[in-house]
């Protein structure tokens, strides 16, 4: 048993031998800490729009969770200590001297490991000191200030204790200072290697892939600062129990890691300093896992960069890239270009891994795209369109002073299908057999061509595609994700079908989650010309009341054919949505316009005085070139003036945010709009132009479409 | 005792050392001897825990070296090229050695710095080569170990030196029974000091030998005879090692008792006779010879 004074004998002597990293991270948290908390009250307290609050909260910013100072202080710190401490070990000389010493090798480490651990925390705790006695000086220390800096130091000590085993664990496999640093790296980023090829082979060879949030949940957990980073930022604004047990979870791994690290300490070959790696069983294992997935990423990147996107290419790029790396993996184990391609066998079974990778892919071997899980295996459904209601903003991150500048904007797709859990799930499980169905034969297209499959519709420009995303949670807890991409007349009367659905609608929509004593505001505004009120706040549960009911009655065809009269704007504690008020919804129309706000469309079109209809005519010349602005031929418009002519029009028309936010849902062709004129732009502050609208191509007047020679 | 049984290491396939079994008694001086590659430094290696034997067992005292703290403290090793820390002074050094080795005599490290004229405030990797080697012995000298292992300790002393380091050798024995394992592969560095001799050629050990046991069966004379004798006729049944004559001087070095050897001389008439030091060369030549080497080619 070794004394606590040998022990901290060899502690002081170890940092004499290495006081760089210990000054160097002292030096960064002096400046991430009290420089920059002393800089932020300076700078607060000279403005003249001072507000407290706001300093307060950078100021917690600033010594709590989510600092990205700290984080990278730590990710720097846990390398350079990681690697200094174990550098020895690639030195005959040092190696000689330190393994001849009567110490246990697990002192030896104990010693170095407490001193990187040690060395970090105490720089990081005397600089928070310096950086909470600045604060008490200055009077902004208060207990949530402190509180943040506990979780801070909390979640830091345990990823900085995370990467700096890992990176102790690189240099315990390799031997020789230029492998450790690129071992290190290998494992911190390995991770997202991977799912970078993998999410580029899925999205290149199969229509149906969907990464969403699989792929950000393998970079979590594969990349050790790809979860630190993900942790430390959304800290403030997931619950404390969640991130505890995160912290458990990332000590076990660390746990077991510092056991790993200690075995190979003891394990390693003195023998092996100055060699490239310290155990020859670890370098074809090394070797191969670098070798597959680089080189796939290499033929995906050269298939990229050639244009032509050829199959040619990419086989081209496999091979090309294999032999590079695997060359130079060979000529670093080795340190002799000579040995470039040793171990043939190894680099033939390299090869064949790849060309078998590269053949499931490209043959669909394991039937990716018409894959369904049967039916009667899946528990429930998700479903989210693209160009449907992307109004909707699904913001779910913001710190509990709901200060707009921490909100985070989620992936709508992502949340929704997340979110949604239809258990009546036929019409999409049809929609999914659509899409699995098409999906399959367009594929089997591209591959009788011998090309690729890029995601593509594999539709003609002009036909209308529904595309959506679809998950299946099945009942035995495994989740598959696909996106389907469907001409829109094939799916119209399962989409519609599917509106109809209760409970679909109550998960698509937001607006029936909403508790009243959530929402901050809510603000209702013309559609069409822009008017806004703000509901009072004894209104808000009735009028929302009203609008859910209406909601739920709206029907596909409603939507897709009447333009909304309305927008609501509702503003909560964790989102800022709108919702569209069809012409329809008419005890809700009602009840706005009791709070103010005129809704009648017919005064305002009477307003209208005329109406220019603009048909920009999709031109290509010979050259394949878009026409220029030069040529007359390419755009035509007619102004009619006609009072009936213009209500006729006006019947017509999506205004420009509807189409926007819906264009998929809706059979617009953008290249037919429709202007108010002048008079408009100045009355309401529109642009010179005036209000512009789309039409309905179900609806287009018949005079407009001769007039205009629409698509002659 | 240190005791090698049957000890293998290869590097990447090639035996750096190959089954080498020695016994190292205590008290001895112990010479280690053979040609670069030979595996002097990998033995070395192994004898301090350095290394892990692939084969075979290191054993001191009765007990495994690798990785056994009670056994590193018996020994003090002297690489080849011995590590300093950065930017380290001999007092650094000496502060190091300190903690690991309990019975470091830190006054009289600082006595001997002073009689090699070393200043011990400079940082060593301002000091020659040489003088680092000095400094290097002055440690393995003041940890107070019972054995002390010294790779190529004397190669880039000057002859002053290499004479202080080896008298300071030989009172520490004196004193204390310190047990030096010396490796070299220059035989003269070591034929006034080692009691007990290893020769390693091509990770093998040729022979290990008393110097002593070895001295006594090959004796070196000088003589001058009185008529023309034929030498080969006087010593017949005697093996003759090397017959050198220089004028009528005669040196001969002859393998056998030296009583018989002597009596030979005895029966004819010689105007001068001297019995001379061997050299370690010389003993070598004459016990390689018999294992079937031709040590010219072997060491210097």
């Amino acid at each position: 048993m070794i004394s606590r004074n040998l022990f901290c004998r060899l502690q002081k002597e170890d940092i004499k031998r290495r006081p760089w990293p210990v000054v160097l991270v002292f030096l960064l948290f002096f400046l991430a800490l009290p420089v920059s908390c002393a800089m932020t009250i300076e700078n607060q307290a000279g403005n003249e729009l001072y507000d407290a609050e706001y300093l307060a909260q950078m100021l917690t910013n600033a010594v709590g969770v989510g600092n990205v100072a700290i984080i990278l202080i730590s990710i720097l710190g846990a390398v350079i200590f990681g690697l200094s401490g174990f550098f020895y070990l690639h030195s005959r000389k040092k190696v000689d001297l330190y393994h001849s010493m009567p110490v246990r090798r697990e002192v030896q480490y104990a010693v170095i490991y407490v001193n990187g651990l040690g060395c970090y925390v105490v720089s990081y705790l005397i600089n928070l000191l310096l950086c909470f006695l600045l604060l008490q000086m200055n009077g902004f220390m208060d207990s949530g200030i402190f509180m943040g800096a506990l979780a801070s130091i909390a979640i830091n000590v345990v990823f900085y204790s995370l990467i700096y085993t890992i990176t102790i664990n690189a240099v315990m496999l390799t031997g020789n200072i230029i492998v450790s640093c690129l071992g290190t790296a290998v494992f911190l980023a390995y991770g997202p290697l991977l799912v970078f090829v993998r999410a580029i082979y899925f999205g290149e060879y199969f229509a149906t892939y969907y990464g969403g949030d699989i792929d950000t949940a393998i970079f979590n957990t594969l990349s050790p600062v790809g979860i630190y980073l993900v942790t430390g930022f959304r800290a403030s604004s997931v619950k404390e129990s969640e991130i505890i047990w995160m912290l458990i979870k990332v000590s076990a791994v660390t746990v077991a890691l510092i056991a790993c690290s200690v075995f190979l300490y003891k394990k390693r070959p003195s023998e092996a300093a100055g060699s490239a790696m310290a155990f020859d069983f670890v370098k074809p294992i090394i070797k191969f896992m670098l070798v597959v997935p680089l080189s796939l990423g290499g033929g995906i990147l050269f298939q990229y960069v050639s244009g032509s996107r050829a199959l040619e290419w990419n086989i081209f790029g496999t091979v090309f890239t294999m032999i590079i790396i695997y060359a130079v993996i060979e000529m670093i184990y080795n340190f002799d270009i000579r040995s470039a391609f040793r171990n043939k066998i190894q680099f033939a079974a390299c090869a064949a891994v790849i060309a078998a990778v590269v053949m499931v892919f490209r043959f669909d071997f394991i039937k990716y795209d018409s894959y369904l899980p049967g039916k009667d295996s899946v528990e429930s459904m998700s479903i989210s369109f693209e160009g449907m209601d992307e109004n909707l903003s699904y913001v779910t991150d913001v710190d509990e002073q709901g200060l707009a500048y921490s909100r985070v904007l989620t992936n709508r797709y992502d949340y929704e299908i997340e979110g949604m859990e239809l258990t009546d799930f036929t019409t999409v499980y049809e929609l999914a057999e659509l899409g699995a169905a098409r999906a399959e034969k367009i594929s089997a297209d591209h591959r009788r061509n011998g090309a690729f499959y890029s995601n593509a519709s594999g539709s003609s420009e002009q036909e209308r595609q529904y595309r959506y995303y679809v998950k299946f949670k099945l009942k035995s807890g495994r989740e598959i994700y696909r996106v389907y991409s469907v001409p829109a007349d094939e799916a119209e009367a399962m989409v519609s079908n599917l509106y109809e659905n209760a409970e679909y609608k109550e998960s698509h929509y937001s607006v029936y989650r909403y508790k009243t004593e959530d929402i901050n505001a809510v603000y209702c505004r013309n559609a069409n010309i822009g008017n806004e009120i703000t509901v009072n706040r004894g209104g808000i549960e009735k009028l929302l009341e009203l609008y859910r009911e209406e909601l739920k009655g709206l029907t596909w065809d409603e939507r897709t054919a009447e333009n909304p009269v309305a927008v609501l704007n509702i503003e909560s504690k964790t989102s800022n949505e709108e919702y569209f008020i069809y012409p329809g919804f008419e005890q809700t129309i009602a009840f706005i316009t009791e709070q103010g706000l005129d809704l009648d469309q017919t005064a305002w079109e009477e307003e209208v005085k005329e109406l220019k209809v603009v048909y920009t005519k999709p031109f290509f010349g010979e050259s394949g070139n878009a026409a220029t602005e030069s040529d007359e031929s390419l755009e035509k418009s007619v102004t009619y003036t006609d009072k009936e002519q213009i209500r006729e029009i006006l019947g017509s028309i999506f205004s420009t945010g509807y189409y926007w936010c819906n264009d998929s849902m809706l059979n617009v062709d953008p290249d037919l709009t429709v202007w108010t004129g002048s008079e408009f732009s100045s009355e309401y502050g529109y642009n010179e132009e005036g209000i512009s609208f789309y039409m309905n191509q179900d609806k287009i007047p018949g005079f407009v479409l001769e007039d205009i020679g629409y698509k002659e | 005792m240190i005791e090698a049984m049957g000890v293998s290491k290869k590097f990447g396939g090639i035996a750096a050392v190959d089954n080498v079994t020695a016994e190292i008694v205590d008290g001895n001086v112990f010479g280690l001897v053979g040609t670069n590659g030979a595996g002097k430094s990998t033995f070395l290696r192994m004898l301090c825990g350095v290394l892990k034997p692939d084969a075979g067992a290191v054993k001191i005292d009765g007990m495994e070296v690798f990785e056994n703290v009670r056994v590193k403290e018996q020994f003090f090793y002297i690489s080849d090229d011995q590590y300093f820390f950065n930017n380290a002074t001999p007092e650094d050094m000496k502060s190091y050695y300190q903690i690991m080795y309990p019975d470091f005599d830190g006054e009289r490290f600082v006595k001997l710095l002073k009689q090699f004229d070393l200043d011990q405030k400079r940082k060593i990797h301002t000091f020659s080569k040489g003088m680092k080697k000095q400094v290097s012995v002055i440690c393995g000298i003041c940890a107070h170990t019972k054995y002390l292992f010294c790779d190529e300790t004397f190669d880039g002393l000057d002859p002053v030196m290499r004479q202080a380091v080896k008298s300071i050798f030989v009172k520490e024995i004196a004193e204390r029974e310190m047990t030096p394992v010396i490796a070299s592969h220059n035989l003269r560095e070591l034929e006034d000091i080692c009691d007990h001799v290893g020769l390693l050629h091509k990770g093998g050990m040729l022979l290990q030998k008393d110097l002593f046991d070895m001295k006594l069966g090959i004796h070196k004379i000088q003589c001058v005879f009185q008529n023309e004798e034929s030498v080969e006729e006087i010593f017949s049944g005697i093996e003759l090692l090397k017959v050198d004559k220089r004028a009528s001087l005669y040196t001969i070095t002859a393998k056998g008792r030296y009583e018989e050897i002597m009596g030979r001389l005895d029966k004819v008439k010689t105007i001068f006779v001297e019995v001379l030091p061997l050299t370690l060369e010389e003993i070598f030549i004459s016990e390689t010879e018999v294992v079937g080497y031709d040590i010219k080619k072997l060491i210097l």
